[in-house]
């Protein structure tokens, strides 16, 4: 989960959709971050190298202060082993601060939140109002749950490394995947079945560390924030989304390598129903489009009511060629509704 | 056995072996013979590995969402030989062939019971290479029928809705055929004839979407011109 601080003066939004809103960029691969300023959308980045530092108390019951900086330093390194990404983290030390306050300093830390439902940590964002840089990102895991730090995993235990690996994409600008899929629990809730993003905006269930690695997707995502120089070769795929001639909006378009199978997922991000999905390589794809029904949809944008997801799951009846270091053209998607 | 009775043998054999080396002397080719052929092709379809697509459940196994098929087409083209004859039963031979071979990847399996989907791509198939060919019999002026076998390696280049992506590899041809010669006659172009092989093609792994070397059956007519 995430949410957005806008500068100094705003109070902490809690909610992730409340910033999502009508900012998601469109633009590549992914859910981006887009922060409205002077009057245009900049993407939610940092550009500076981000140092993060860790809640000198915070521990809970089987994750000492030390496991806890040792687990999200190696979450953060993940993210920086994306080889074609250039994003490095670094640690800046301890501190006595909280997550969660505007004080210039992004923080880790665990917090008793047991009030948020099911919420089992978040970040969030100080941006700069003028230029949309990227100040301050904060983290906190939820004390109210159970964490564990064992390599394989501990029943009725959430996996604070599956966890912090999630969060800390937030942290570096990233939104939501929509690749998996759930079923729906009595109470409401939602329950993973499979997914493949550690960006999926639910979390396996407790025990699990399935979601100690990255995906294609996350790769791609991350690759297209931050790209390095071998990031060059990457291709995208763009289009639009369209039913009974009107552009779709929030269909989740899926580019699918026909020679790995890895799946890179994006969204149609506008009235037009265009998409494009970035960082991803060159060679023979599938697309493959499907309504947003996997996940609550303020996961993903604050205006689920123009989220379109009456239509059939479709492929496009072509294979979409991505060109290395170009776009494949546009590709234009009829849908048809259920 | 008398002297006579060996004496009368070794006659006839001398006259045998001379019998058999007097036209084969006259057989001889001459040499750097140079042969020019043109024809189309028929390169049958190959099936690569299927595939699933996965996403990761909790136990972190995987959990297939869809299967998908991918194929090359059979395909029709061109090809022109140009070789030249360096022994009386080997020719060296550089080839360069055209073909539009067509990428399918078919869905399956949608876990979502998404309808079936055959995505296709038309490829522009170029190869330029080298084959020897090797004549079964050794030819004279009055062979008109020469069988062979042929091996040759070609330099592929698969281009993707022309522009946008290439691919690059080689492909293995091993097979054999027959050449006929229709007309032979004196001076520059001494002979015309039509010729046809059979050959196992293989396309390098490099070229295949499974990363893995694959056979197809080729047939080639071409027609020959001596010089």
């Amino acid at each position: 989960m995430s949410a957005v601080r806008t500068t100094r003066a705003a109070a902490r939004v809690i909610v992730a959709a409340a910033f999502l809103a009508s900012h998601v960029q469109p633009a590549f691969a992914y859910l981006h971050y887009g922060v409205p300023a002077n009057g245009t959308t900049v993407t939610l980045k940092w550009t500076q190298t981000p140092r993060y530092y860790v809640n000198a108390q915070t521990a809970v019951d089987g994750v000492s202060n030390a496991d806890f900086q040792a687990t999200v330093a190696k979450a953060f390194a993940t993210w920086d082993a994306v080889p074609t990404s250039v994003l490095s983290h670094q640690f800046a030390g301890l501190t006595s601060a909280e997550p969660g306050v505007d004080d210039g300093i992004s923080v880790l830390g665990f917090e008793m939140q047991a009030d948020l439902d099911r919420v089992l940590a978040s970040t969030d964002y100080v941006v700069d109002e003028v230029t949309g840089q990227l100040l301050e990102s904060d983290i906190f895991f939820n004390s109210a749950y159970p964490w564990s730090i064992a390599a394989n995993g501990e029943s009725g235990k959430y996996d604070l490394q599956s966890i912090a690996l999630h969060e800390t994409g937030h942290f570096s600008g990233l939104g939501h995947s929509a690749l998996g899929e759930t079923t729906l629990l009595p109470d409401g809730g939602r329950q993973v079945i499979s997914a493949e993003a550690v960006m999926f905006p639910i979390a396996y269930p407790a025990g699990s560390i399935a979601a100690r690695t990255l995906k294609a997707d996350d790769i791609a995502g991350i690759s297209d924030l931050y790209p390095g120089a071998a990031a060059a070769s990457f291709g995208s795929i763009s289009g639009h989304v369209t039913a009974n001639g009107a552009g779709v909006f929030g269909a989740h378009v899926v580019a699918i390598d026909a020679a790995t199978g890895q799946m890179v997922g994006g969204f149609s991000l506008d009235a037009k129903g265009d998409f494009s999905i970035g960082a991803l390589s060159p060679g023979p794809h599938l697309l493959r489009v499907e309504p947003l029904d996997d996940a609550d949809l303020d996961s993903f944008f604050s205006n689920p009511s123009a989220v379109d997801v009456n239509f059939q799951v479709a492929f496009v009846d072509r294979v979409i060629i991505v060109p290395s270091g170009a776009d494949s053209g546009i590709v234009s998607i009829a849908v048809v509704a259920k | 056995m008398s002297a006579h009775t060996i004496a009368r043998r070794c006659a006839l054999a001398m006259l045998l072996a001379s019998g058999s080396a007097m036209p084969a002397a006259a057989q001889t080719p001459p040499a750097g013979r140079i042969e020019i052929a043109i024809g189309p092709t028929w390169t049958g379809g190959a099936s690569m590995t299927p595939l699933s697509v996965t996403e990761t459940q909790a136990g972190g196994t995987p959990r297939t969402v869809l299967t998908i098929a991918r194929d090359w087409t059979s395909t029709i083209g061109v090809e022109s030989r140009i070789g030249v004859r360096i022994a009386p039963r080997l020719d060296l031979e550089a080839a360069g062939s055209y073909a539009r071979p067509q990428l399918n990847v078919t869905t399956a399996n949608d876990v979502e019971s998404a309808s079936p989907v055959t995505a296709s791509d038309q490829l522009q198939e170029y190869a330029v290479g080298g084959a020897g060919v090797w004549f079964l019999r050794p030819r004279g002026a009055d062979t008109r029928t020469q069988p062979f076998v042929t091996a040759g390696l070609a330099y592929a280049r698969q281009l993707h809705q022309p522009g946008t992506l290439a691919q690059t590899g080689t492909m293995f041809d091993v097979g054999g055929g027959v050449k006929r010669v229709l007309m032979t006659r004196s001076g520059t172009l001494t002979g015309v004839g039509l010729r046809a092989d059979i050959r196992a093609r293989t396309r390098s792994r490099s070229l295949a979407l499974d990363d893995r070397a694959h056979v197809s059956p080729m047939i080639g007519v071409a027609l020959f011109m001596r010089f």
